[in-house]
């Protein structure tokens, strides 16, 4: 549920980049902060190890006008893919409004996948929410790796649902596919947003 | 690494590449085609199959998931895990080895303190018969015997079975694997001494088929050292009885992906789309887009945007939409401020659960009352054609299946968006109105309409005459069928 403030007209939205250790989750990030013009977003809080390995989460503020007369901010966070940091990938998640559930497309890492995606399913359920309604979208990462397995095997294992959702080959280092995924997930968004604020219009939302 | 599944999908998974021992009775030995061994021959490689059914009332309550499983489905335990007792006709197992063989039936974990034995009847341990008969019951009434007595393990199935000598019946069966890359990825508890070298590097080895399949969705497949220590060349195998019989040992996907067919992994048909195809302008729609043209995203990646001058045409919808006044932020390399709010004209692919369709029923001529699979069907029947698909141009299935050497998951995300950028590339739309491809002997054809995509695969000719006409017909009625149901 997006946080919405009246008094200062300002609507926020949580999208966070789940996935598998090592599957190029802050590289989305960085990639994304790369290319936003420095007016439209704040700096990218990055707490990380000394191998680069995030340890708490990154967060990228970016703000935007999407609605008319109404400030909207979208804050992209990254979990810690390690198995062992499930705690802070929980907290990460509360009040999470969307996510781009970024794969690792190589071979070995096709278990890891699925035990990410099922994690992220177990964190959402404690939460109350169904993955089966919440906006979600896959990112099959490192597409420009040799050693890869194929989109259907991996649409296999964490698209195979009764709800399909949108899946984009990525390549996060150097961006093809980021923004589509952002998109994508922004789009589903706003979509929920306009289904459940049917009463929230913008020359009326200042009161 | 995750704990083996070893469990099986249905009862005929039992048959496949099963040994019978020395002591088979005579009228089941004469049915068995394959070389006999004993329990003694091949320590450790010795299994039998069970239904869960037959112990799950017994298992702990709080251990086990909330799900039932399926009580009919088989799972595999090593003889050497179990103690029977022929008096009672009654084995005996731990809890936490049981639990490694079917460990998602399982909660968590069994730890020490959770540890019981499990007892069950002999008589339920069996194979079912093959479609040939090969296996039948296994478990007779009175053959019960001491798992480490003579002749004790009668009624268990080898893992041996699974070795290239199996014979013809089991070949369906099984998935031949290279050796040489599941020893290159030996977990790093198991040490060997001396360690293993191939004489061919290129020896395979044979697993059941069923077992692989099982694991797939785990994104890992897993078989149990005995179990690989069965399947190996000779020379090998005094090197690897030394293992934990029960080791769960890695098969590299890669090479299992090698020889499996695409119908192994294919996804679920009732399936609804979790999205609507109907595009509404983000804040981060311009650098998609932009990104897009500057990275040249590969094709059936899900993000081809139409071209320009269908998006001006596009109406406007969604309230959302409409609101977008400002797109704002920027890129480093272009200015997306005047971004206009002009949504896609992409809207939902979503039809009515039965059509009423006169038209689309004098097309297929039949009085039936059709829905959108059972239309495909029917068009897949039309003189000459084979198989039919019909995709959104993004490559989502809607319904049908296409057969043949041409594998359906490979092609349906690239053809769409093939026949999009030729219409792009020749810059007269409306002229081109289908695409065939000759792969082989096996064309296959494109038809677009809109956002739909009917992809059919035929005879090694030209269409018979009026079909490839009624296909465009057919394509036009579900497309007008969708609008019409989009209106309501």
């Amino acid at each position: 549920m997006p946080l919405i403030n009246y008094a200062n007209r300002e609507i926020q939205f949580k999208i966070v980049y789940y996935g598998p250790a090592l599957a190029g989750k802050t590289a989305n990030l960085i990639y994304i902060h790369s290319r936003i013009g420095p007016a439209y977003r704040g700096d990218l809080v990055s707490l990380a190890t000394s191998a680069d390995r995030t340890l708490f989460f990154d967060l990228l503020p970016l703000h935007a006008e999407v609605l008319q007369g109404f400030k909207t901010k979208f804050q992209l966070f990254t979990v810690p893919g390690q198995v062992i940091y499930n705690s802070t990938r929980q907290l990460v998640l509360r009040n999470v409004d969307g996510v781009v559930f970024v794969a690792d497309s190589q071979w070995d890492k096709m278990e890891e996948n699925v035990v990410s995606f099922r994690n992220l399913e177990e964190n959402l359920r404690a939460q109350g929410i169904s993955l089966d309604e919440f906006p979600y979208v896959l990112a099959f990462n490192k597409r420009d790796l040799l050693d890869i397995a194929p989109t259907n095997y991996l649409e296999y294992l964490l698209n195979n649902r009764k709800r399909r959702v949108r899946r984009f080959e990525s390549i996060a280092k150097t961006g093809v596919n980021v923004f589509a995924a952002l998109d994508a997930v922004t789009q589903l968004l706003l979509r929920k947003f306009d289904t459940e604020h049917q009463g929230l219009r913008p020359s009326s939302a200042g009161r | 690494m995750g704990s083996p599944d070893f469990s099986k999908s249905d009862s005929e998974d039992a048959t496949q590449g099963v040994q019978r021992s020395e002591t088979t009775e005579p009228a089941l030995s004469t049915v068995a085609p394959y070389p006999t061994s004993t329990a003694e021959e091949s320590p450790g490689g010795t299994f039998f199959s069970i239904p869960i059914g037959a112990f799950y009332d017994r298992l702990p309550e709080l251990l086990l998931t909330p799900k039932k499983p399926d009580l009919s489905r088989l799972t595999y335990i090593a003889w050497e895990d179990v103690v029977s007792d022929a008096d009672t006709k009654e084995v005996t197992i731990l809890l936490s080895i049981l639990s490694l063989s079917c460990p998602e039936i399982f909660a968590r974990p069994i730890e020490s303190t959770d540890d019981t034995s499990i007892t069950f009847p002999l008589s339920q341990l069996r194979t079912e018969p093959s479609k040939d008969g090969f296996y039948p019951e296994i478990a007779a009434e009175g053959s019960a015997q001491t798992a480490g007595g003579d002749g004790g393990i009668e009624k268990a199935v080898t893992a041996a079975g699974v070795s290239p000598k199996a014979g013809v019946a089991a070949a369906s069966n099984e998935i031949r694997v290279k050796l040489a890359p599941t020893l290159a990825n030996l977990p790093p508890e198991i040490e060997l001494f001396p360690p293993p070298t191939l004489r061919d590097p290129e020896t395979e080895i044979a697993l059941p088929i069923d077992l692989v399949k099982s694991q797939l969705k785990d994104g890992r497949v897993l078989i149990p050292a005995s179990l690989l220590c069965a399947a190996l060349p000779e020379d090998l195998k005094p090197t690897f009885g030394k293992i934990e019989p029960t080791a769960a040992i890695p098969i590299p996907l890669r090479e299992i992906f090698r020889k499996l067919s695409s119908d192994a992994i294919e996804l679920r048909e009732d399936f609804a789309l979790g999205y609507s195809l109907e595009i509404i302008r983000t804040p981060f729609t311009a650098q998609a887009e932009e990104d897009a043209l500057r990275l040249a995203t590969a094709p059936g990646s899900s993000m081809i945007p139409p071209s320009g001058s269908e998006r001006e045409s596009a109406p406007e919808t969604g309230r959302v939409a409409a609101q977008i006044a400002q797109i704002a932020p920027g890129s480093n390399e272009t200015s997306v401020g005047a971004t206009k709010p002009t949504p896609d004209a992409i809207t939902d692919i979503e039809f009515p659960a039965i059509f009423d369709s006169d038209a689309l029923q004098a097309l297929l001529m039949t009085e039936e009352t059709l829905d959108l699979a059972k239309t495909i069907q029917k068009v897949s029947q039309l003189p000459g054609l084979r198989s039919c698909l019909l995709t959104t141009t993004q490559g989502t299935k809607l319904a049908g299946k296409l057969v043949g050497p041409i594998k359906e998951t490979v092609i349906s995300p690239v053809l769409p968006c093939l026949f999009q950028q030729l219409k792009s590339a020749l810059g007269e739309a409306r002229s081109l109105e289908g695409v065939t491809l000759y792969f082989d002997q096996d064309p296959i054809s494109i038809i677009l309409i809109n956002e739909l995509c009917l992809i059919v695969a035929h005879d090694n000719r030209p269409f018979r005459p009026g079909v490839r006409e009624k296909l465009f017909s057919v394509v036009q009625e579900l497309d007008n069928i969708r609008h019409a149901k989009q209106r309501f």
